[in-house]
């Protein structure tokens, strides 16, 4: 088993083909490809489909989350903040099939969700609060602030990316290492193992990146207060993680 | 643990192009439909609140209704009681009116009952009195009834005094010198002889008599002389009697319509 997913399959020119991207693919396929199904028929009664049922339960759970973090309507918030969650669960749940490797077991992947994160934020706290309210923020309360601030923002977006990319690698590089020497039902604890501590990852990547869009939306609070939030906020991760 | 840079930008992309994706193949028409549901929910929802007012609103104008049925049947029983009260009392008087009236006719059908029996019962009575009165005359002085009688009778007709036998004899000329005597029995040859030849004496002997029976008399003769009358019988006595006995006979049918009065009524 190759533990290298940014190993290229195919490549041309720059332009290379590996298990991350194509089981990205995979997922997104699998994600577009089943919405599409289900939605094609939606009907506004109460009789509804179970297809209809389960995305309705998962939309309204996302807003219901997402409203209780930010104390704010999720309408915006949703497409970015719930395809997180979405893409990331589902990546880690097939972990279960045979010969699928997790598109979050990838730094590069995870690496570019922070890195997603980290521009949702601005984006998100300017269209909010006005670009020099936004950047205020950084300079509060003194202006020597600044440095760490930036710090605090960039540490926290690394954080996230290897947070995330730890947990799911490490999953998978145990459950391999224990299947050479313990071949049978130890793996298939693992992989149930895996499944929660995916579920878990999925649910604390996009509570945290909500956590900053919203600390960064909020005009009351200072961000050196959204800060100390944010760090709590990351602590019980870091320690389920452990 | 590095970062493969091409992957790093293709994962990038890859995610917004998801979020494109579920934004158009998920979120948007899930949350439409939501939305559209709730604007239903909503909406049927006025509408239940809509038909509770409706209902309510019907609820208290059938409750008025019922309560101005209610209060209409009263009128209409209390004005049914009154006409029937007084359709009662104008059958009760009406009643007792036809009942006045048959009680009034059968008091008179009574009285005439009554009246026919008194007469029948005082003919009888008389009858008996004179067939007991010829048996005890007879029985007492070996003569006959009729013959005492005849004598009492002229025994009368010569009592009269003069002025009063002037009198007769005046009215006389008026009926051409007839007189007429009645007897309740038939007078045999010897009676009338004594009686044409007493009147001749008394009146007279151009006068002629003509002697007819008339047994209402009752045991008695009468002399009629141009309605001037002379009379002996017993009838003065059947009339006490008659009185005394129609007085009792009143007095006992009094006492049995006292008594039947309550009952009828």
């Amino acid at each position: 088993m190759n533990y290298l997913p940014d190993e290229p399959l195919w490549q041309w020119e720059f332009i290379i083909l590996n298990r991350t991207i194509l089981f990205t693919w995979l997922v997104m396929g699998f994600l577009v490809f089943g919405s599409w199904l289900i939605t094609r028929r939606l009907t506004s009664s109460t009789k509804m489909s179970r297809g209809q049922n389960l995305l309705e339960v998962l939309v309204l759970g996302l807003q219901n989350q997402i409203r209780e973090v930010s104390q704010q309507d999720p309408g915006s918030y949703l497409p970015f903040v719930g395809t997180l969650f979405i893409f990331i669960v589902v990546s880690n749940a097939l972990s279960i099939v045979p010969g699928y490797q997790a598109p979050t077991s990838s730094l590069s992947t995870t690496a570019a969700l922070a890195m997603c994160v980290f521009v949702a934020v601005p984006i998100y706290g300017i269209a909010q609060r006005g670009i020099a309210s936004y950047l205020r923020q950084y300079i509060s309360p003194s202006p020597l602030m600044l440095p760490f601030n930036i710090i605090g923002e960039l540490s926290r977006t690394l954080a996230l990316a290897v947070r995330l990319y730890g947990n799911m690698m490490s999953g998978s590089v145990i459950g391999a290492i224990l299947l050479g020497f313990v071949p049978l039902f130890v793996p298939i604890l693992m992989q149930a193992f895996g499944l929660l501590t995916g579920m878990i990852q999925a649910y604390i990547f996009s509570v945290l990146a909500m956590v900053y869009i919203a600390s960064a939306t909020q005009v009351n609070h200072g961000p050196g207060v959204k800060e100390n939030d944010l760090e709590e906020d990351s602590r019980p991760p870091q320690t389920e993680k452990n | 643990m590095s970062i493969d840079w091409f992957t790093f930008t293709a994962q990038i992309l890859n995610f917004l192009v998801l979020v494109w994706l579920l934004t158009h193949f998920l979120y948007n028409p899930i949350i439409n439909v939501m939305n559209e549901r709730e604007k239903q929910i909503a909406q049927e929802h006025e509408k239940a609140i809509t038909f509770q007012q409706q209902a309510e609103s019907e609820s208290a104008n059938f409750k008025q209704k019922t309560e101005e049925l209610v209060h209409a049947k009263e009128e209409l029983l209390a004005v049914a009681g009154k006409e029937i009260q007084s359709w009662r009392e104008e059958h009760l008087e009406r009643a007792r009116t036809e009942v006045d009236v048959a009680k009034a006719e059968w008091y008179r059908t009574l009285t005439r009952e009554r009246q026919s029996f008194i007469r029948e019962a005082r003919l009888r009575m008389a009858d008996h009195i004179q067939h007991m009165s010829r048996r005890v005359l007879t029985e007492l002085s070996n003569a006959d009834l009729q013959e005492l009688t005849i004598n009492v009778f002229l025994n009368e007709i010569g009592q009269i005094d003069e002025q009063q036998k002037s009198r007769i004899v005046s009215l006389l000329d008026s009926t051409q010198h007839r007189v007429l005597v009645e007897s309740a029995f038939p007078l045999n040859q010897k009676d009338l002889e004594k009686v044409r030849v007493f009147l001749h004496d008394f009146l007279g002997s151009e006068v002629e008599i003509d002697f007819r029976e008339k047994h209402e008399l009752i045991c008695g003769i009468e002399l009629h002389v141009a309605g001037y009358k002379i009379a002996w019988n017993v009838q003065e006595a059947l009339e006490e009697l008659e009185e005394e006995f129609v007085r009792s006979l009143n007095e006992a049918i009094t006492v049995e319509s006292e008594t039947d009065v309550p009952s009828t009524s």
